[in-house]
């Protein structure tokens, strides 16, 4: 299975709560909260504390979760941020996390510049 | 009619993990059907999914510049960010600022790679008119499919657009992998960079593989940041990751 896959799968199996903790921890709230188009990052922490579930953006976390499990295999927390918002020229010189708030089509292209990056 | 073939340079270079600069690992996903342009993949995967290929440059310079480029500045984004989210109280615990265009820490962890190669095999060079014409000849499908009119040229190999990249890298090593190693091909970063993407057969024309490590102070990385307009942390912060 590649590292896509392995994504995917752990993507969909692991509950909100504990991606809404990774993520804030890792991310940021801000971060989060702007991948995945909710306005407040403090729901971002409502969401890692089990207070609420993030109706509406669980796909957009799911997604960005995909993402972060592929580096985190290989990155540091700041590097991931970083490779987040740079301009990526695999990306068409767009940045990963703004593809991923605004296109749901492109989550395949990003989660596969990720990949490429953690297998660099 | 035939592609150019070229001599490869006498060394190449690739940032990578210590452990395997030179890698070919698990070939990368086949080239997704689409009728619009695709993304994925490295330019020249193969695009059944059934090869790997390794990403080399002919300097230092060529390497550091493909793997930092990830990390330039977007314009406007932080401003977007902020726009697009309030927060009365930022949380400091979670609410990170870093700053935006410089290259992370963690990027150190990675060293610049180099192997000899032997100096009698051979490239196909994507650049020369030779080779285009060659695909002209045999992409005629492909470049329907892309709009009437269209000829492979020095500007269309340079897309991004992974249909047309891979497919003619599936298409170079059906066809010709018993006399080339792989692609060369400039970069689409900057002209003056050369770039080679070696297919598996290349594993046993690379020899004397050894690593060095890398740091802000790096001259060819220097050099690269310094091209695309991405800052290079201090020498200082580096020591934590090592």
């Amino acid at each position: 299975m590649s590292p896509t896959d392995l994504a995917h799968r752990e993507a969909t199996r692991t509950d909100f709560r504990q991606i809404a903790q990774e993520l804030q921890e890792a991310l940021g709230q801000r971060l989060v909260a702007y991948a995945t188009g909710v306005r407040s990052p403090q729901a971002v922490g409502r969401w890692a504390a089990g207070k609420n579930e993030p109706r509406g953006a669980d796909q957009g976390l799911r997604n960005l979760y995909r993402v972060f499990v592929i580096l985190r295999e290989t990155e540091t927390d700041q590097t991931i941020r970083a490779w987040l918002k740079g301009a990526n020229p695999q990306l068409a010189h767009q940045a990963p996390i703004e593809l991923l708030r605004e296109d749901p089509d492109a989550v395949p292209a990003v989660t596969d510049a990720a990949a490429t990056f953690a297998d660099a | 009619m035939a592609v150019h073939l070229v001599p490869p340079p006498v060394r190449v270079y690739r940032v990578a993990r210590p452990t395997r600069p030179f890698n070919w690992s698990a070939p990368r996903e086949p080239l997704p059907a689409s009728e619009g342009p695709v993304f994925e993949g490295r330019r020249w995967d193969d695009p059944e999914g059934s090869f790997a290929t390794v990403y080399c440059g002919t300097s230092p310079e060529a390497a550091f510049a493909e793997t930092i480029a990830p990390f330039r500045r977007v314009s406007g984004l932080r401003e977007r960010i902020f726009e697009a989210t309030d927060e009365d109280e930022p949380d400091p615990t979670y609410d990170f600022d870093d700053p935006e265009g410089i290259v992370p820490v963690g990027y150190f962890e990675r060293a610049l790679g180099y192997a000899l190669v032997d100096e009698d095999v051979r490239f196909i060079d994507v650049d020369d008119a030779r080779t285009h014409n060659e695909l002209n000849a045999r992409f005629g499908e492909l470049l329907e499919e892309l709009g009437a009119g269209r000829q492979f040229d020095r500007g269309l190999v340079m897309t991004q657009d992974r249909r047309v990249t891979r497919r003619v890298a599936g298409f170079l090593y059906e066809h010709y992998r018993h006399e080339a190693m792989g692609i060369r091909y400039e970069s689409r970063l900057m002209s003056d960079l050369e770039c080679w993407a070696l297919w598996p057969q290349a594993q046993v024309a690379v020899y004397d593989v050894d690593v060095e490590p890398i740091s802000p102070e790096t001259p060819a990385l220097v050099e690269a940041a310094e091209r695309l307009g991405v800052l290079l942390p201090p020498l200082d912060h580096i020591s934590r990751v090592r």
